[in-house]
């Protein structure tokens, strides 16, 4: 058995750790934030954080082109990233598990008919399915967690088609269909279960993509128009300064890199915990 | 046959005390503990084992085939009088293939199945001997017709799954046999197959044998098979070898308590039974041995010494070797 | 007991599957008669052995028995009521008195549900209680040879032949009359074979089951059975009672089976026909005719021609073969 560079416990303990705190602050921005994060101060532009040359602690992470306090953007901010990764990543996950369930169990047609969308819709630029939509709709919470669920169901579809066709052929599910068992018992007694902790490693995995994905989005204007606190407009708007005032840039690029290593940790921590081969040395 | 092979000749292989540990998350297995045989030039030898007994590691210990990060091998291996367990890396990749090959169970999966099969015949041919290409698919031509396939060299530009799995077979034994190897390792080679398949694999392989004057290690679980193909037996639990003998020794009479059950676990194919005698219980974990013989727990002549000594192969009976104090057939005078 | 009255009279079933080819473009290439017009009686109490090698169809006639597959053509009739023209419910219904136990005891099981549920599974479907759940498992886990404790265990935790015990649990729990059993014993060592095989003949008699045992284990099956049918690519070519079907088999396939099994007693030379070619399904191969012709000693003109009828060779024993003529 291969050493690990660091334990499951270890990963899954300081990715949830770091989540659990990036959640809290989300939760309680109101209490946590030391200004307004739309409150605009002319005099007070483009500070530096506390921690550079020139900074103060009264604004420790610095301010922005229009003196807006980016500490307070980003832990607003969070609040915009963390919905949006959840629930699109849930709403992904809910249709592409349908889609594998349906297609992997009826096999013959209905297989056909949504694999091959699978396919067809993996071929479509998410980008130009979120400009589609944006056009359409204008630019709005609800609406990034549509764009990004939408254009993320494919990978669960796949999965947990593969899955559940592979399943289907074992005996258990052949001998609870011998002593009576319908169709959808044996999809929710007997697959899905099995499928679940696969699905989970994979759905932690893709919240980070998911905010990454609307931090890219509010970067190209797609998103939550300005003067909206997301990470995303942060880091836009820090592209302009980049040279004069590189923290405002930094501060939102740190933020996101975190939460996705965090996440990345606990998926992975998951993805052995898991494993029945990696846990169960009760063999 | 038993004990005809010229007592001059020193064995083809002879293996003495090998031990093969397996590291894993919770301390090290002993898969194979002090295993010893001889095979002589041309002969068979069959080693016969339920699942953990340790056979199938056996093969891959002496084709070197175990992966050195997991497994810890002792012993010594002697083929034609170099020891492989020591030999370096590069020399060992010299033999395999060329002095003793292996057949594995599993056809589909021995062959690539992307690869025609000419070209995994001449892989051999040509690595081995330095064959030309044209030079090599003639011999490989040849190698299919001696293993009896039909239209050989059409077959060379076919694919393996456009063939059966005995012809699969038939191609893996054209394989193994290329560079007319001393020794053929062959590890479960018919279990996949079906019985009348099974029986045309095993006159090939003995057919071959004759011919070609190579000495076969044949590992199976079936009983069956030993009686018809070996002449000499190992028999193996739990990583150990517990008897060894001619063939007609072994099964005319068994020694060890753990052959003689087995050979009453099958059903008899001429006489009826009523019930058949199995033997109670089940294989030791590897992890979790007993002290003393591993299958003590299990066998209805288990003594006292038996459970905290672990017995050796030694001679019960001439020319017949058992690990057990107490064999069967053996007049029991020393036993309290 | 073989002369109990029927419990399952199969006839004229058949079915058959269809072979798509084609390099791009997915097309119908041609169809696979798993099962061919096979026809055959279990009576109440007896083991009738299903014999052949892979792809003979033995599967696919206990899983049509089991009516786990619907048949293209033919009846089943189970305790005189016919099968395969039963609603769902009724079906579903029926289906406690068949059960079917299957080959390999690691798939068998959902690995995520104890013992205790995966042997209650059947009952809970047909709506017992929890508690008659708990008890029925409480009984029928000693009755296998383990522990009533066990119950709280995975099946992971147990070895083969255990695990294949609680297989046996499983396809009593509705008291059914009869098992299926589908190569019960192929993936088990020897030595442990015997404990299983023991067990289901305890069983039998015990609770007066009737067994459909298939396996390609001829010698398992000379010892379990009754009576023996020997399929030969999606045919049955000989019935018979055990003694006779293995003392004097009739056709040339049962004894080009028969002869390949390699015997325990070392240095007896293998007598008479030695097998030869293989079964191939391959559709290209035409099927009028006796399927083995292509492989058999005795082939004459007429067998390539003629599907050869079963003609009894001694009471109760029948071959397919022109040979019987």
């Amino acid at each position: 058995m291969r050493r690990r560079l660091f334990g499951t416990r270890f990963k899954v303990g300081l990715g949830a750790g770091i989540l659990l705190c990036i959640c809290l602050a989300a939760i309680f921005a109101p209490y946590l934030a030391p200004y307004d994060p739309y409150q605009q101060s002319l005099v007070r532009r483009l500070k530096p954080p506390a921690f550079m040359e020139g900074g103060s602690l009264r604004n420790l992470l610095g301010t922005d082109n229009y003196g807006r306090d980016l500490l307070s953007r980003l832990i607003y901010g969070s609040r915009i990233s963390i919905l949006v990764g959840l629930a699109s990543m849930a709403l992904s996950c809910t249709i592409g598990t349908v889609a594998g369930l349906f297609a992997g169990f009826k096999g013959g047609r209905t297989e056909q008919a949504i694999m091959r969308f699978a396919d067809a819709h993996s071929a479509f630029p998410d980008i130009l399915l979120a400009i589609i939509m944006t056009a359409a709709l204008g630019g709005s919470a609800l609406n990034l967690i549509l764009v990004l669920g939408i254009s993320g169901w494919m990978i669960y579809a796949r999965l947990v088609f593969g899955l559940t066709r592979s399943l289907r052929e074992r005996s258990f599910v052949e001998a609870a269909a011998s002593y009576g068992g319908s169709d959808r018992y044996i999809v929710f007694r007997h697959i899905l279960p099995q499928v679940v902790p696969v699905l989970t490693v994979v759905a932690t995995l893709q919240v980070a993509q998911m905010i990454l994905q609307e931090a890219a989005l509010s970067f190209l204007g797609l998103g939550l128009p300005p003067p909206a606190a997301t990470w995303g407009n942060i880091l836009a708007e820090g592209r302009d300064r980049l040279f004069g005032a590189p923290w405002i840039a930094h501060c939102s690029g740190v933020a996101i890199i975190l939460v996705v290593f965090s996440v990345n940790m606990l998926g992975n921590g998951l993805r052995e915990a898991l494993d029945p081969k990696a846990a169960g040395a009760a063999r | 046959m038993t004990g005809i092979a010229p007592m001059a000749d020193a064995p083809l292989l002879s293996v003495r005390d090998l031990t093969v540990r397996f590291r894993s998350g919770r301390g090290a297995v002993t898969a194979i503990d002090r295993v010893s045989f001889d095979v002589a030039r041309g002969r068979v030898l069959g080693l016969v084992g339920e699942s953990g007994s340790g056979k199938s590691v056996t093969a891959l210990a002496l084709m070197r085939l175990l992966p050195p990060d997991l497994a810890a091998v002792a012993g010594e291996v002697r083929f034609d009088g170099r020891d492989l367990v020591a030999l370096p890396e590069r020399e060992m990749r010299r033999v395999r293939g060329r002095h003793v090959s292996m057949i594995f169970q599993e056809p589909m999966t021995s062959l690539n199945p992307i690869a025609s099969i000419g070209r995994q015949i001449c892989e051999p041919l040509r690595l081995h001997l330095g064959l030309g290409r044209r030079a090599a698919r003639e011999r490989a031509a040849e190698l299919l017709a001696m293993v009896a396939i039909p239209e050989p060299r059409r077959r060379l530009d076919q694919y393996p799954h456009e063939l059966s799995g005995g012809m699969r077979q038939r191609v893996v034994i054209a394989m193994a046999i290329a560079c007319e190897p001393r020794l053929v390792i062959a590890d479960e080679p018919t279990t996949a197959l079906d019985v009348t398949t099974q029986a045309q694999i095993l006159d090939l392989l003995r057919d071959l044998q004759s011919r070609l004057g190579m000495a076969i290690i044949m590992i199976t679980h079936d009983l069956g098979v030993v009686a018809e193909f070996a002449d000499d037996v190992q028999v193996m639990y739990a990583g150990r070898g517990v008897e060894r003998a001619g063939v007609r020794e072994v099964f005319g009479h068994p020694r060890h308590p753990y052959t003689g059950g087995l050979l009453r676990s099958i059903p008899d194919f001429e006489a009826d039974q009523d019930r058949l005698i199995g033997i109670d219980g089940t294989v030791p974990s590897l992890a979790n041995l007993p002290p003393g013989c591993a299958y003590a727990p299990r066998c209805e002549r288990a003594q006292e010494d038996c459970r905290t000594v672990v017995p050796d192969l030694d001679i019960v009976a001439p020319a017949h070797r058992a690990a057990c104090f107490h064999p069967l057939g053996v007049a029991r005078e020393a036993s309290p | 007991m073989s002369q109990g009255e029927p419990l399952v009279v199969a006839a004229g079933l058949r079915k058959t599957y269809p072979i798509f080819g084609g390099t791009l473009v997915k097309r119908r290439t041609g169809t696979v008669h798993a099962v061919d017009d096979v026809s055959f009686v279990i009576r109440r109490g007896e083991t009738l052995g299903l014999v052949g090698e892979s792809g003979c169809g033995k599967s696919t006639t206990g899983r049509l028995v089991m009516r786990l597959i619907e048949p293209d053509a033919g009846s089943i009739r189970f305790d005189r009521v016919e099968l395969t023209t039963l609603g769902r419910r009724r079906r579903n219904e029926g289906r406690r008195r068949l059960q079917l136990m299957f080959q390999d005891p690691s798939s068998a099981f959902n690995p995520r549900m104890r013992v205790g549920r995966i042997v209650s599974e059947p009952m809970r479907l047909a709506g017992a209680t929890g508690k008659a759940q708990r008890d029925r498992v409480a009984e029928l886990l000693p009755l296998v040879g383990l522990a009533a404790e066990q119950a709280e265990r995975f099946p992971h935790q147990f070895s083969g032949g255990q695990r294949q015990r609680i297989g046996i649990a499983r396809a009593l729990a509705l008291r059914p009359e009869l098992i299926v059993c589908d190569e019960p014993v192929a993936a088990l060592d020897v030595s442990v074979q015997a404990q299983v095989v023991n067990l289901l003949q305890d069983l039998q008699d015990q609770f007066g089951l009737t067994y459909l045992f298939i396996s390609h284990d001829l010698r398992v099956v000379r010892h379990i059975s009754d009576r023996v049918a020997v399929m030969y690519l999606g045919r049955i070519v000989e019935l018979a009672p055990t003694a006779e079907l293995y003392g004097s088999p009739q056709h040339p396939y049962t004894r080009m089976l028969l002869d390949a099994v390699p015997k325990t007693r070392p240095g007896g030379a293998r007598a008479g026909s030695r097998a030869a070619g293989e079964a191939s399904l391959a559709p290209a191969a035409g099927r009028q005719g006796c399927l083995f012709a292509p492989r058999c000693p005795h082939v004459m003109p007429r067998c390539r021609e003629e599907v050869p009828a079963f003609r009894e060779a001694a009471p109760g024993h029948v071959a397919a073969c022109h040979l019987l003529g």
